[in-house]
Formats: structure tokens, sequence, C-alpha cells
């Protein structure tokens, strides 16, 4: 029929027609493609991912340095409202156990007043040396000699103005620690008449009872001031001290005052830390790959877990996670066995889906606590049980021929205890008292194969857990 | 490289690579596999499209729907080559009918001429002088739908049930839309034949 012949001819036109390549034709696919299909955009999110982490764990390496470095400087712990220790009594109630500033170092406060003090410093054990000053004529000369736990009072005057001294003693850890003195400047503005100076002295410096002169002097706070170049006589500073008389002795007694508050926090704090148990849930975008591979889709892992946080400093955390890792593995990467390779001769790479739980078990250090938020660093391993192993596998029946392909699934036959090993480090916000939101970039190494083909696969990631404490008591109202 | 087609310059092996090269969205591969196509996949649309310029849009927008899903092709059968092919041809088709579907409601359907002329037959010769590119180019001719269910019936050879679900057209109007194709692809050609006469006659 002449409609099959013309219906024949338009089809031989058809599969005869082949126009030329052109070149602005690809021009106008380039466009759509860097518009729907950006390349570089995945290099700079693969490039900013894998930056972010190694600056992560920087920052909190030097977090660490700096944060830990700053507890370990000696403070003075002055406190003139707390009671002055009863030695006899062997009362353990001195809680001024911070250390008094300038512990070790010699203070010379020689200034001004040409008034070279003797080091006071501290000595191991518990007796202090004597301390003799000198002072400009016409003033008596003060010797001091301590013991353990005693508050002293020595009054010295200089110029016609009184002034007060106080040593403060350190009352330390009942097993530990010795007690220290030093030296601190004494305020000059409390007009006194020149007056008598007690020694010293144990029993002296107790019973010692102040005279009129003494009314208008003070403890005075102690900082860490020593060698501070001040002109007026050192006073030693004891913060078992408590005077009568509320006058500041101190050269700058709102900054001592304001340092031994400080001080006296964060020793509060250090011993008001607390452990508590917590519980948490997470959620994570995860990438996995193997040797030098290219990063396989992210897939998201979540699950729920367990935590104990030991004097707010030590974590140790477990849970339960799922989750899928998809990746691509290279021929040599992915161990067979001898059974296998007969089945798919010539491997030319392995597409992985799998579903996988695993089991943490992670220590982490936490620095930097701050009232609202804290970073920290862990370090652990981890367990995986494949729950579904998904393969693709890529092959030819010879190496000159095409590339072929297979599924093959294998489900709850392989489980690898202890097989991850993992590193973190990571940002906590305190939301209220006992509900956190932390994020933890993490990375997991291999320790061994895991799955059909005993693949050693790494794992990358970013954390964002919720943490309640169940036991954390509210606000006092 | 302009002016060829490499179709025949990509082996099994070379397709393989470049394919995974287009799964890892490499513009180097993706240059290769459009290039290599181009002449295979213009075909196509070009008998879809009422002008270049619309063939090229249906060619890219066929090609943006490759390099999106080749991470998900795998080749149906042992040989690669034409089992992409095939692949790339049923993207291409059905970005047409999009293209038609999408252009469908901006367009007149011309209707036939009321005035009855009188075509004679379009023998064999006659077909034999026009070259396949000035029957393709007739076929661009053709109004929109008549166009869209005569490439689909005649050389992608689909039934007129098929047909109907794609375009959201009755299977009588796709019926009737191919046999209104055949007269004016004929009367086309005629006119080309009649040309072509005359020229030959100068």
């Amino acid at each position: 029929m002449l409609s099959d012949e013309f219906d024949k001819k338009i089809k031989e036109a058809a599969d005869q027609h082949h126009p030329p390549y052109d070149e602005k034709a690809w021009t106008g696919m380039k466009k759509l493609l860097d518009k729907h299909l950006p390349e570089e955009k995945d290099r700079k999110r693969r490039f900013i991912f894998i930056l972010l982490f190694p600056l992560l764990l920087a920052g909190g390496w030097y977090l660490t340095n700096r944060f830990t470095g700053s507890g370990n400087k000696p403070t003075v712990a002055v406190n003139s409202t707390q009671p002055p220790a009863d030695n006899n009594s062997g009362n353990p109630s001195a809680k001024s156990d911070t250390p008094l500033a300038g512990t070790g170092q010699p203070a010379d406060n020689s200034a001004g007043t040409g008034q070279p003090v003797a080091n006071t410093t501290a000595a191991a054990g518990n007796e202090i040396p004597p301390v003799t000053q000198t002072t400009p004529a016409g003033q008596q000369p003060i010797t001091l000699s301590g013991r353990d736990r005693e508050p002293e009072l020595l009054m010295s005057v200089s110029g016609g103005q009184k002034k007060q001294k106080t040593r403060r003693t350190e009352t330390e850890n009942a097993t530990n620690k010795s007690r220290e003195k030093t030296i601190l400047p004494a305020k000059d503005d409390s007009p006194a008449p020149v007056g008598n100076i007690p020694l010293a002295d144990d029993k002296d410096a107790r019973n010692a009872k102040p005279t009129a002169a003494d009314d208008k002097t003070s403890a005075a706070p102690a900082t860490g001031n020593t060698g501070s170049p001040d002109s007026k006589p050192p006073v030693i500073a004891d913060n078992n001290t408590r005077t009568s008389n509320p006058a500041p002795a101190a050269s700058t007694p709102e900054e001592e005052k304001k340092n031994s508050n400080s001080t006296a926090q964060q020793q509060k704090k250090k011993n008001n830390r607390k452990s508590f148990f917590f519980l948490a849930l997470s959620a994570a975008p995860d990438v996995s790959f193997t040797g030098n591979d290219k990063p396989g889709q992210m897939k998201l892992v979540g699950g729920a877990g367990i935590g104990y946080t030991y004097k707010e400093r030590f974590t140790l955390r477990t849970g339960f996670y799922s989750g899928r890792k998809v990746y691509t593995a290279s021929p040599s990467e992915y161990h067979g066995t001898q059974a296998f390779y007969t089945y798919y001769p010539n491997l030319q790479k392995v597409e992985a889906d799998c579903k996988v739980y695993e089991w943490p078990l992670l220590l982490s250090y936490n620095f930097g606590l701050q009232r609202k938020h804290s970073w920290f660093a862990s370090a652990g391993v981890s367990s995986l049980i494949m729950k579904r192993e998904t393969y693709n596998y890529f092959y030819k029946y010879n190496p000159a021929g095409p590339t072929v392909n297979k599924k093959y699934t294998v489900k709850d036959q392989n489980k690898h205890f202890f097989s991850l090993a993992t590193i973190s480090a990571g940002y906590q916000y305190h939301i209220t008292k006992g509900i956190s939101l932390t994020a933890e970039p993490y990375f997991k190494i291999p320790l061994t194969g895991v799955g059909a083909g005993k693949v050693k696969l790494n794992s990358m990631g970013v954390s964002f857990t919720l943490s309640v404490n169940p036991f954390a008591k509210g606000p006092k109202k | 490289m302009t002016g060829q087609s490499y179709t025949h310059l990509l082996s099994a092996e070379e397709l393989t690579y470049h394919v995974e090269g287009c799964g890892r969205n490499s513009r180097e591969s993706q240059k290769v596999i459009y290039s290599s196509f181009y002449g295979y996949a213009m075909a196509i649309c070009d008998r879809y499209a009422g002008s270049q310029d619309d063939a090229v849009e249906i060619l890219n927008d066929g090609f943006l729907k490759v390099f999106r899903e080749i991470h998900h092709y795998s080749p149906a059968y042992s040989d690669v080559i034409s089992s992409f092919k095939g692949w790339l041809r049923k993207i291409m088709v059905y970005t047409s009918i999009d293209h038609f579907r999408k252009n469908q409601k901006h367009q007149v359907i011309t209707q036939l001429d009321n005035v009855v002329y009188h075509v004679p037959a379009v023998d064999d010769d006659a077909l034999d002088k026009i070259s396949y590119e000035e029957i393709i180019r007739s076929v661009q001719l053709l109004s929109p739908g008549y166009r869209t269910v005569f490439n689909l019936f005649i050389i992608e050879g689909w039934s007129h049930d098929e047909i109907a679900e794609h375009l959201g057209i009755s299977t009588g109007t796709s019926k009737s839309n191919l046999s209104k194709a055949r007269r004016q692809l004929q009367k086309i050609l005629f006119k080309y034949n009649e040309i072509q006469k005359a020229r030959n006659a100068v």
C-alpha cells in the first residue's frame, strides 16, 4: 500500500538523519549544567567539611591549653569575713584553701619606702619561716614567726601613721597542703596614732587586745600582689583573719576584693562540681568511604544514649544508633572469599548500601567550662552490627568484554565488636540546668574490616545531641 | 570536533568509563557523552520540534535529565552502547512530549484547509528525489499536535492507546490526528516535489 511505502520512507529518513555536532549547543548545555548540576559546589562542600573538622579539633586543643593553664596559676584566697581557724580544736572548718598569691615567689616591696622585706613564701611543711621587716628610723622592727593555722595580727607604724598588717595563712586540705603567707601591700589610708605593734605570735596574737589605734584599722584583703611596686609597707595577709575594724588596709581594696572574690568563687566552683547521669538523643549526617575512594552518599544516623559525667570534667557515653552506610569500594578494598571471585570475575567496583546498628563507647574530657557552655574532646570505640547489606557488584566476564552488574543481599550475618575507633570534639550549650545541646564533629577509623567484603570503612560526620539530666534541680525560688 | 558525530568512536569501555564520570558530575565526561550522542539525540528532537532552536532546547533538557539520573543507570543487556542509546532515546522522546504538552495550550491546532486540493499520489520516484533532510524538514512543518502523534506512531511505533495516555487525548483523536498528519505531510512533500521539478526545469 502506498501509505505503507510512505511510512517506510519516513522511517528511513528518520534513521538516516544525523545532524552534525554543534559546539554552540554544548555552550547552552554547559550553562544548564552549571545552573542545575554545579560542579564546584560539590568540591566546595567537601572542602569546607574537610577543613572544618580539623579546625574544630585545633580550636579545642587551643582552648584546652588556655583554660587548663589559667587554672594552674596560684591565687590568693582572701576572705575577710571568714572566721579564724582554730588551730587547737583541730577544726578543719577553714575553707580558704586557695593558695596565696606569690607562692614560691619572693616578695620585694622595697619601692618607695626603702623597706626591704624578707621572703615570706611558704616553705614546705608546716612551719613558716620568721620574717624580719625593717622599718624607717623611729619605728619598731617587727619580727614575725608563725605556726600552722594561726591567725596573727600585726600592726606596724610608719611615718606617723598607723598601719595594720595582717598575716593571712592558708588553710589547706588537712592531709596535704601547708600554710603559706605572702606579703601584701598595705593601704595607707587609715590614720592612726603611733602605737605599739603587737608581735606575731600564737597566743599573743590571739590574746592581743586591740588598742584604740587598732580600731581604725582592718585586715587587709589579701591579693596576689606580692612584689607590687607599692610605696607602702607590705601587709602579711591571712585568709582566716577576721578583724573588727572594717577599714581597708590594702592599697587597692576594690581590686584586691575583686580578685579575692573571683578566686574564692573559682575554688568554690571547683568544689561544687557535680556528677550526674543524663539521657541523650542524637542525629548526625554521616558519610562513609573506603581508602582513597570518593565519599559515599550522606545518610542520617540517629539514636539514643546514656551517659555519666564525673565532676563535670569527664563523661562516659554509650548508646544505640541506627543508620545506613552507602559507599563504593574498589576491588582492592573488597575482600571476598575464593568462591566469590568465581561468581564475579574481573571485579570492577562494588557499590554498597548497608543498614547498620552501632554501639559506641566514648570518654570525653570537658574543658572551658562556663555557665552556659563548654567544650569537649572525645575518644572511644564502636561496635557495628550489619543488619542488612546490599552489594551491587560490577564485573566483566572477560577483561575485554562489557561491564555487567548483579546485586546481592546479606542479612544479619556480620557483627564486628570494637571495630571502629572514634575521635571527636565538640561544643555544648546549656539551655537550662538539665538540658543541653551539643554539636560534635567526629571521625571514625576502622580497626577491622566490616561486612561481607571485610571493607575498612571510614566515616565522618557531625552529631547533634539533645541531652537531658532528669535529676537536675531547678533554680531556687 | 565540529561537524562530526562521535557515536562510533566510543568503545564500550570508554562509554562505561564516561558514564561513571558523569555519575561523579565530571564536566569532561559529560561533554564526551554529549558530543558522542549529539547526532543520535538531535535526530529524535528534530522531528518533534518546529524549529532548530526548539530542537536544541529539547535536546539540552533531555541531556540534563540524562546527567541527573545517570548514576542510577545500568546497562539492561550486554551491548552497552545499544543499551545506552535505547535509554537515551526514551528520555529524548519523553522530553519532546513534555515540551509538546507544555506548549500545547499556547498553540492553535491548525485545521486542514477546507479547500480540496487535488493531491496527486506521491509516487516512489518523487519521494526518492527528496532527500532525507527535506523529509525531516517537512515533518517539522506539520502542526505540533499532528507532528507529535505522527512521530510517536510511525517512527517510535507506539500504539494509539499509548499515545492517548501520554498526550492526554482520546484514542480517536490520536487516530484522527495521524490521518490528518499524513495528508498534511503529503501536501508538503508534493510542494517540495513541484519545487524540485521547477528547479530541474530551469
